[in-house]
């Protein structure tokens, strides 16, 4: 495995090189062109943690491994990563080009919902002990935020008063006016953050599947001196 | 033991399950029935959430004065006070059955669909009762002037259908969760704002005159999507 | 036992738990069970405390899936769904509750009408008169002593006439005519229908009865 990790670092490397050396500046945001590398992959990797958690909890209840509900979870955590990082760089970017943290944006509210979301998803998770139960709840509210968040980052934006303020940022990577060298860069880095996502998903659930290994050996071990199976008796007691 | 007196007849597991397809309203309407019937002998939900609303209403005027009336801030206010006093009646039923040990008592008779289905009636129920209550007070210490009352209606009852759909779904999530009382707000908030936005502009655009045609087509689709998902999902929030 | 062989072919209701285990956060609570209880007749679950006999009860009732293994119920030929013992099932636990804001005849009838009754009111009626409560009919739970609150718990358990009630230390709280009362039901009941009943109290079962012992296996 290590050939492609290494593989995955120059990757990487390249791309951030290639962003402040290589890539041409936007004319209207000059020097801020460059967060378009880092803002909207991050944003880009949480909502693809986001469709793998959803997965993954779906395949928890029909299934019922706890494997899906490990890697379920897994995603839901560094999904909640990147959406910190590509809120702080927007609001970042916001801030050296309108003066304002905050735009109200539609994509930038959307983003923030996001994160509630996962909050909330593992704040459930915290709450709940018994295992079984908290695999089965967290799915069926991974789910459910599943099936009406895109409502709120695709149909919103749509309704007519809530795009008063100008659509900054994203409207780089709408329309095709992009350099060749920016777009290629841009590609690069959209990819670069989607394998290092997968990686440390990887990373995150064999921690977990150990962990699950491991406790169910102990559990074994434990239970085994009980093992003799309980049947019907019909003897006389004193 | 004897041997057995009595002959009782074979029961044929297809005739029980056709009797179940018939009696999923019969035991819906049930469960709505002894909701409200218990809500209205306690009135610990519905009580709770006029006083709360009561208490935010008059801080919020109180801060904004006369500025209420404008339709931006009125519509803004009424969403904000009915979605906490919503959360605080609605959220907390199915944590209720299962610290009153009558959970496994509703789960042993009923079926998911049922106890869903007469949880939702009774939730929207309650909140027509809340928001009866609210509008009047709202009329009151406010006064705002609503240009188109049946769109300000059309919206109102669409954006408590989502909020009736959703909140018991969160609620039953976290029913058997430690602490789960601050966490309803907390799961629920970022479910329901797809449709309580819809519905601050709708309010917002009713109040000004207009049709908002496409906030409520918006809060239909939403609340639709929220009540199939739940319906499907509930079942497995129903059995341990 | 007498009614096992004829149980099933006269259509009667059948449990089959095949290697059942079931656990609560994540540790045992009882298990491996194997063991098949056809009605009708009386069948007991013993063990001291922490042994699992509630768990297994409430597994038996569909109330908790088995961590391992299965549970099946059968009528007669057919195979039954989890679903199917709302209206042929019945199960009466400690902590199982009646609701506070109804009286006891609309707990009981409330619950009679989503087991499919065809006459609620009356069911309920005859479930007081049969626990001697029709009185007091209107009152709410807590207005009654504990032992009466047990009497009507019982009740509730059985107002449907299920095929397969279960009973989890139905005798706590009763004083002496209160079991009495409840052990003739009982047996009067397992004469044509699967009654499954736990117990810490050895002296209520007769010395033949079949039981699944669940003693001496410790909690992990």
């Amino acid at each position: 495995m290590r050939w492609w990790q290494a593989g995955l670092f120059l990757w990487m490397a390249g791309t951030l090189v290639a962003g402040f050396l290589y890539a041409p500046l936007a004319r209207k945001l000059e020097e801020h062109t460059r967060i378009i590398y880092f803002h909207i992959p991050a944003a880009w990797v949480s909502v693809v943690a986001f469709g793998v958690s959803a997965l993954s909890a779906a395949m928890y209840l029909a299934r019922r491994r706890p494997i899906d509900d490990l890697r379920s979870a897994a995603a839901a955590r560094l999904g909640l990563i990147f959406c910190l990082l590509a809120t702080v760089t927007g609001m970042l970017f916001a801030k050296a080009m309108w003066g304002e943290y905050w735009n109200w944006d539609p994509r930038q509210v959307s983003i923030f919902f996001l994160i509630l979301v996962y909050g909330a998803y593992l704040t459930l998770r915290a709450a709940v002990d018994d295992p079984e139960r908290r695999a089965r709840l967290s799915a069926v509210y991974a789910l459910l935020a599943f099936v009406t968040v895109p409502f709120l980052m695709f149909v919103l934006p749509r309704l007519s008063d809530f795009t008063l303020h100008p659509d900054p940022i994203v409207n780089q990577t709408g329309k095709l006016e992009m350099h060749p060298r920016m777009f290629g860069t841009f590609l690069s880095a959209m990819g670069a953050f989607t394998l290092l996502f997968l990686w440390m998903w990887m990373l995150d659930v064999k921690a977990e599947r150990l962990n699950l290994e491991t406790a169910e050996r102990e559990r074994a071990a434990r239970e085994r001196p009980e093992a003799e199976e309980v049947g019907l008796e019909r003897a006389a007691r004193a | 033991m004897s041997a057995p007196a009595t002959r009782v007849p074979a029961v044929a597991a297809e005739e029980v399950r056709a009797a179940r397809r018939a009696t999923l309203w019969r035991g819906a309407l049930a469960v709505w029935a002894k909701e409200v019937r218990a809500e209205w002998r306690s009135r610990y939900s519905v009580g709770s959430s006029i006083v709360f609303a009561a208490a935010t209403l008059a801080v919020l005027t109180l801060a904004v004065g006369f500025q209420a009336r404008r339709p931006e801030l009125a519509s803004a206010l009424l969403w904000i006070v009915l979605l906490f006093s919503a959360t605080a009646s609605l959220g907390h039923g199915f944590a209720r059955e299962v610290e009153g040990g009558t959970w496994d008592l509703l789960r042993q008779a009923a079926g998911p669909g049922e106890v869903l289905l007469g949880k939702w009636l009774a939730a929207a129920t309650l909140l027509a009762a809340i928001e009866a209550v609210i509008l009047a007070m709202g009329a009151v210490l406010i006064g705002p002037t609503v240009k188109n009352p049946l769109g300000f209606l059309a919206v109102l009852g669409l954006g408590s259908l989502s909020l009736a759909a959703g909140l018991p779904l969160v609620g039953a999530l976290l029913a058997q969760a430690r602490r789960h009382g601050g966490l309803v707000a907390v799961m629920a908030f970022p479910l329901l704002v797809p449709g309580l936005l819809a519905a601050v502009m709708g309010t917002r655009q009713a109040m000004q005159g207009g049709w908002p045609v496409g906030e409520m087509r918006m809060l239909i689709a939403f609340t639709g999507l929220l009540v199939v998902a739940g319906w499907r999902l509930f079942e497995f929030i129903w059995d341990e | 036992m007498s009614g096992r062989t004829g149980g099933a072919a006269d259509g009667l209701c059948a449990v089959h738990l095949e290697g059942v285990v079931a656990r609560y956060g994540g540790r045992k609570a009882v298990g491996p069970v194997s063991a098949a209880l056809e009605g009708p007749g009386l069948f007991w679950i013993i063990g001291p405390n922490g042994s699992g006999k509630s768990t297994l009860l409430r597994t038996i009732a569909g109330l908790k899936r088995p961590s391992e293994g299965r549970v099946r119920w059968t009528a007669g030929a057919a195979e039954l769904r989890r679903g199917d013992l709302r209206a042929l099932g019945g199960l009466a636990a400690p902590e199982i509750q009646l609701y506070e804001d109804l009286s006891v005849r609309e707990n009981l009838e409330f619950l009679a009408r989503l087991r499919g009754v065809a006459d609620p009111a009356g069911a309920a009626g005859r479930g007081l008169e049969e626990a001697g409560l029709a009185a007091r009919a209107h009152e709410r739970p807590h207005a009654f002593s504990s032992g009466l609150r047990q009497r009507i718990r019982l009740t509730a358990a059985w107002i449907a006439e299920p095929q397969l009630l279960m009973l989890d230390e139905p005798s706590s709280n009763l004083d002496e005519s209160g079991r009495a009362w409840l052990w003739g039901r009982v047996r009067e009941r397992a004469r044509r229908s699967l009654c499954v009943v736990a117990t810490n109290h050895l002296d209520e079962l007769a010395a033949d009865e079949p039981r699944l012992d669940l003693g001496g296996k410790r909690v992990s």
